[in-house]
């Protein structure tokens, strides 16, 4: 019995001893990715402070009928000894683009491709480069670059969806390409985006002024005529010691004002009344620029009927009545036009023969 | 002087804008072209998102439409009988077209067939267009064997429906000219235009029309297809931009009057070696487009389903009449 007990106690001293062990593998596991957070928390810098909020001049962009673009200064205050970096993005919107490829000796439309999330406009102005003001970590911490916007861009591709809009909004084809392609189709879109203007990096735009109150910065630029209406953030960031050590943001608004404002309303409330007047005003316009010319051709063929008649027409004052004119005289308006016309024509033949 | 396009967003220089409709509707009162095929990468290429410039560009053609229609009508030149014949059988021809057109899209390979109808179809039409106006300008109209080839044919002549057209001096079966329509149709829904360029040489060098009666009757039939595109593009996608279509027009209708009149100073044989040439140069120009390795590999969906919102329409109107 004895020896029994002792085997037994001995079996669960080592049961005992393999579950502490276990127990201390799980808590030390477990404790890597907390010692991992706080490593990572006492590295992380301090918020950004904030900064005065950037006067913007305009406030507000009116795109009016005539509408051709428009200079906007953007000036403040940073803290002192501070470059500065000024990022402006339009809303983000969903685009679909045919993508070309190589089949043979030919290139054809191969993949379509529905981009999401992807800013309408990025333009990123600094006091100097973007690398000299912020690392790395930094640039893709607030997305200051291109390269760093990409991230929070998909790209999806083979959609096969109907061109038409509607069809395009709901993208319900789309697949997620591999590694590779994706890679190549970030690369396209940016280099679109490049090529359109709308996606702009302008390293050195942004010019500073040491001042008792800090860095005075100010920056002007042209807007891009092209940028569709709607709201822009505009975010400014001071850098010091290639991090960011406060940052402010504001809204730049573009609105179609007047004549344009309420075409687009129009045309987005009450699209059929607006399509039925697009093709009403464009079969007037036809009707109308017909008209004209065919009465325009009516008048020039006046003169040549006239060129027919006798050039021994006596010479007639302005004024002065003919016997021919005195027949006339109960005709219509337009045959009253035409004698008129044809007497003068009658004249100024006789005196080109006169000095000929 | 720049002036804001308020649906395309964009600002553009107004006589750049009525110069491309000048070039545009001269070549439309000139051929009977509607010109869809033009004004799109023209459009495109000033900066405008490339589905208004489709759909503003259908809007311009009626008024280029419009006042070609007018002009051809005071110089006899329109035959409404046919035209209406034709545009029942092309808008026909459009439904069963735009089914096709699904069915490739599904099977993935829609674009690839349609980059090749358009080269093989404007080849085909340049190429005989060009070839037996030069031949008829050489040799007279003697030396076409296709003047009078349908009429010789006895079974076109036995069909049912015949029907005199006095206006184009021809007797055909209602079927003939509605099959032919049918067939344009079904290119134009795969190719995404109005198809005056095919049209135009079908009615001539098929159906015996005069050249300048096919020019008129052609922009007869094409002013009530872009009409209706527009009001469902307008209705359905909200892309038509109506200052750029105006200010297109504005261009476009100065540009089809000078056109109408300039038909009449060059004869059939002239007119249809000018549109063939047209064809050629621009199947040249895509087949250039697609050896040339583009700068930027991708860019906007441009073509905009063109024919589908007139089947649409054409339906509604079946419907309504059906009730």
């Amino acid at each position: 019995m004895g020896v029994t007990v002792i085997k037994r106690d001995g079996l669960r001293e080592k049961r005992g001893r393999r579950w502490k062990v276990l127990a201390l593998a799980v808590a030390a596991v477990a404790l890597v990715p907390v010692l991992a957070a706080l490593a990572t928390f006492a590295q992380t810098a301090p918020a950004p402070a904030q900064m005065p909020v950037p006067k913007l001049l305009p406030e507000k962009i009116a795109m009016g009928a005539f509408y051709n673009g428009a200079r906007v200064r953007i000036e403040g205050t940073a803290p002192p000894g501070s470059g500065v970096l000024v990022v402006i993005e339009g809303s983000e919107r969903d685009e679909f683009f045919n993508r070309k490829g190589r089949v043979g000796p030919i290139w054809l439309t191969v993949d379509r491709i529905h981009v999401q999330h992807a800013p309408s406009v990025f333009l990123s102005f600094g006091s100097s480069a973007l690398s000299s003001l912020l690392d790395r970590q930094g640039v893709e911490e607030y997305q200051l670059d291109e390269a760093a916007i990409m991230q929070r861009i998909h790209v999806l591709c083979h959609c096969k969806c109907s061109l038409t809009n509607r069809a395009q909004q709901s993208g319900i084809h789309d697949t997620v390409p591999d590694p590779t392609y994706a890679h190549l189709l970030y690369a396209d879109f940016l280099r679109l985006k490049q090529h359109e203007g709308n996606y702009r990096q302008l390293p050195g735009a942004v010019s500073l002024v040491s001042a008792s109150s800090g860095t005075r910065y100010a920056l002007e630029f042209e807007w891009p005529k092209q940028a569709p209406a709607g709201n822009y953030q505009v975010a400014v960031y001071a850098c010091r010691g290639r991090r960011v050590i406060a940052r402010s943001t504001t809204t730049l608004q573009l609105v179609e004002v007047g004549f344009p404002e309420y075409m687009a309303t129009m045309a987005a409330k009450k699209p059929w009344l607006y399509g039925s007047a697009a093709v009403l005003a464009a079969i007037a316009a036809g009707f109308l620029t017909d008209l004209l010319t065919s009465s325009l051709r009516r008048k020039r063929r006046a003169p040549k009927t006239t060129k027919m008649s006798q050039p021994g027409t006596p010479i007639v004052e302005p004024g002065e009545k003919t016997a021919e004119s005195h027949k006339t005289e109960s005709a219509p308006k337009p045959t009253q036009r035409l004698n008129a016309q044809e007497k003068t024509a009658g004249s100024y033949d006789d005196e080109t023969l006169q000095r000929c | 002087m720049r002036i804001l396009l308020p649906i395309a967003g964009i600002s553009v220089h107004i006589w750049t804008v009525i110069g491309i409709g000048g070039v545009i509707g001269l070549l439309s009162g000139l051929l009977g072209i509607g010109g869809g095929f033009l004004m799109t990468p023209i459009l495109m290429m000033i900066g405008v998102p490339p589905t208004v410039a489709a759909a503003s560009g259908t809007n311009a053609i009626v008024a280029t439409s419009s006042s070609g229609v007018a002009a051809h009508f005071r110089l006899h030149n329109v035959d409404f009988k046919m035209g209406v014949i034709l545009l029942c059988g092309g808008l026909t021809g459009s439904g069963f077209g735009v089914q096709i057109l699904r069915l490739l899209r599904q099977l993935g390979r829609a674009d690839l067939v349609i980059d090749l109808t358009y080269i093989v179809m404007l080849g085909l039409v340049g190429g005989f267009i060009v070839r037996d106006s030069w031949r008829k300008m050489r040799h007279g109209l003697m030396a076409s064997p296709i003047h009078d080839g349908l009429h010789r044919r006895s079974f076109l002549s036995h069909l049912p429906l015949q029907m005199d057209f006095p206006h184009s001096g021809v007797r055909h079966s209602v079927l003939l000219p509605f099959a032919l329509c049918f067939l344009v149709g079904i290119l134009t829904a795969i190719m995404g235009v109005a198809g005056g360029f095919v049209l135009v040489p079908m009615m001539v060098y098929l159906l015996r029309m005069p050249a300048h009666v096919a020019v008129g009757t052609s922009l007869f039939q094409a002013l009530f297809t872009c009409a209706g595109a527009t009001i469902m593009q307008a209705g359905s996608n909200q892309i038509v931009d109506l200052v750029l279509a105006l200010l297109v027009a504005v261009g476009s209708t100065i540009g089809a009057q000078v056109g109408a009149r300039l038909s009449r100073f060059l004869r059939g044989e002239q007119l249809m070696i000018l549109l063939g040439a047209l064809a050629l140069a621009v199947m040249f120009k895509m087949v250039a487009d697609r050896v040339q390795a583009p700068s930027v590999p991708i860019s906007q969906i441009a073509r905009v389903d063109f024919v589908q919102p007139v089947q649409h329409l054409a339906l509604g109107f079946v419907f309504k009449l059906g009730r």
